[in-house]
């Protein structure tokens, strides 16, 4: 369960990035976030992996005050969180298997059960062949499936994408979106901030519509 | 401990997958070092000169004719008791005439005219070697005194007065030198580090990411630094041995004659640990440092 209280955020005293954002999204829902470039969506997914602090309100993950988080902690929450970007995030030093392994790697987890997981986890998104390859040789969509896999390979409860169709064409975006929504019929509670309405339009999921950092829609399910 | 072997295990795998990066921090860091380590060796070297020049600070006691051996005998013993006198040497007036007659050579057949021998008896006194300096000279003129068996002393006194000026030149140069020199050393590993780390921002990025402490992210770096330090001081302590070997090949003997030095020697055992510590120190700290520098 995520919930918030009365956030929000200001990166400069004039501009407030979010607005008094009430929110309630139950586990196991999945949420799509939009909004025109600068209305916070980007912010309220940052506030929710605590890349970002609130200026003022709460944010409840699982009961838990993440605002109040110390640092020392932060690693907790990131443990219980998938996260996956427009920009995918690879290591290019890395191949395939080498960075999915990473999220298994911070646990300390024996090396022989890091391998297994992360092949059933390449099975899974149809890239098990890739796994030798260099991530820059990948094709976007490619590249999107291996940053999905690092985000789920330790099971998260939340599962958090930031554009994760941005630069990809429609075939490949419904393919990612396929995977998202499979990751969700296994329980875990999505979120997803885009641009792409059509995307929005098909899976037909709840929307919370965010404007010059407030939320227009959608804030309770 | 297991955590602590995995840590090196993976700053090893690390290196290997920076391996580019590492190899231009590892060149840096001894290119560095190697400034430093070829200063410690000039100094280490010149102190020979430094020894060899002091040898030559001699006193010269010339005597009076006509006193007996025991007064002179006296002086000599009342000379040698003190800590400043390394060692005293009478002269009889017959040696200094045949020292005088073999600095002649050729042309020894001039003192065959003379009908009495008008050299001095003398004592050769050499200052132990600390106080083979002004200081050290002044305390055995002190204890010659007015002693009516001296007639006069030689000592060079302006030398020695140039010598004590120039040495005190030298120690505050090499000092400073050696300040400067270290200091660029620090400077440019320090920053060579944080430019790789800076370059591998985005790993650090992720590793947060993913759910990594910073224990887990800091520990690694920490030993690629400490790693990368102590691979740039092997390296530059073995080039600077390449080098000292070619140069007392190709210019050993002349390097011997012109400088007036004994014998010429590599680094001593401390400077090369004092060389090792600091690549290791520098990289580690730099890394550490520079990681510190990206915590969110």
């Amino acid at each position: 369960m995520i919930q918030l209280f009365h956030v929000s955020k200001w990166y400069q005293k004039e501009v407030p990035a979010l607005q008094d954002i009430n929110l309630n999204i139950p586990k196991g829902d999945f949420v799509f976030v939009t909004g025109p470039s600068g209305a916070g969506k980007s912010t309220l997914l940052k506030l929710l992996f605590a890349e970002e602090r609130p200026t003022k309100g709460q944010i409840l993950i699982h009961g838990r005050n993440i605002g109040r988080l110390p640092l020392s902690k932060i690693h907790t929450l990131r443990r219980e969180t998938g996260i996956v970007f427009q920009d995918f995030k690879l290591l290019p030093n890395r191949n395939v298997f080498q960075n999915v392994a990473l999220s298994l790697e911070v646990l300390s987890l024996p090396q022989r059960e890091i391998s297994r997981r992360v092949w059933l986890m390449l099975q899974r998104l149809g890239i098990q062949h890739k796994m030798r390859a260099n991530p820059l040789t990948l094709s976007g969509g490619e590249q999107q499936r291996v940053a999905i896999a690092r985000a789920l390979v330790n099971d998260p409860i939340i599962f958090l994408a930031d554009e994760p169709t941005g630069g990809l064409d429609h075939e490949a975006s419904m393919k990612i979106m396929d995977v998202i929504t499979d990751v969700n019929a296994r329980g875990t509670t999505v979120v997803v901030a885009t641009h792409n309405l059509e995307i929005v339009r098909t899976l037909g999921r709840r929307v919370i519509h965010l404007e010059g950092g407030r939320v227009v829609q959608g804030a309770n399910p | 401990m297991k955590k602590f072997f995995s840590s090196i295990l993976r700053a090893i795998a690390s290196l290997r997958q920076n391996w580019l990066i590492s190899s231009i921090t590892i060149g840096i860091i001894s290119v560095c070092l190697l400034l430093v380590g070829g200063y410690l060796l000039l100094t280490h070297n010149l102190q020979g000169v430094v020894q060899t020049l002091k040898t030559e600070v001699r006193l010269t006691a010339y005597l009076r004719d006509g006193f007996p051996a025991a007064d002179i005998n006296t002086l000599q013993d009342r000379l040698a008791s003190i800590p400043e006198v390394h060692s005293v040497v009478f002269i009889s007036k017959e040696q200094a005439l045949e020292e005088f007659g073999a600095m002649l050579a050729e042309n020894r057949s001039l003192l065959e005219g003379l009908e009495s021998n008008p050299l001095p008896a003398s004592l050769r006194i050499t200052p132990a070697s600390a106080h083979r300096n002004f200081q050290g000279v002044s305390s055995i003129l002190n204890v010659i005194g007015d002693d009516p068996l001296v007639e006069d002393v030689l000592y060079g006194k302006e030398w020695l007065d140039r010598l004590d000026k120039v040495l005190a030149i030298l120690k505050i140069g090499s000092i400073f030198l050696g300040l400067a020199l270290s200091l660029a050393a620090v400077f440019i590993i320090s920053n060579t580090i944080k430019i790789t780390v800076m370059a591998r921002k985005e790993e650090l990025e992720i590793m947060r990411l993913v759910g990594a402490t910073e224990g887990f992210i800091r520990v690694p770096f920490l030993v690629e630094g400490i790693l990368q330090g102590v691979a740039g001081s092997i390296l530059s302590l073995g080039l600077l041995l390449a080098l000292y070997r070619f140069l007392v090949i190709k210019a050993g003997p002349v390097l011997l004659n012109t400088f007036y030095m004994d014998t010429l020697s590599f680094l001593p055992r401390t400077s090369i640990v004092l060389i090792l510590a600091s690549g290791m120190i520098l990289g580690g700290l730099g890394s550490l440092a520079s990681v510190g520098r990206h915590s969110r």
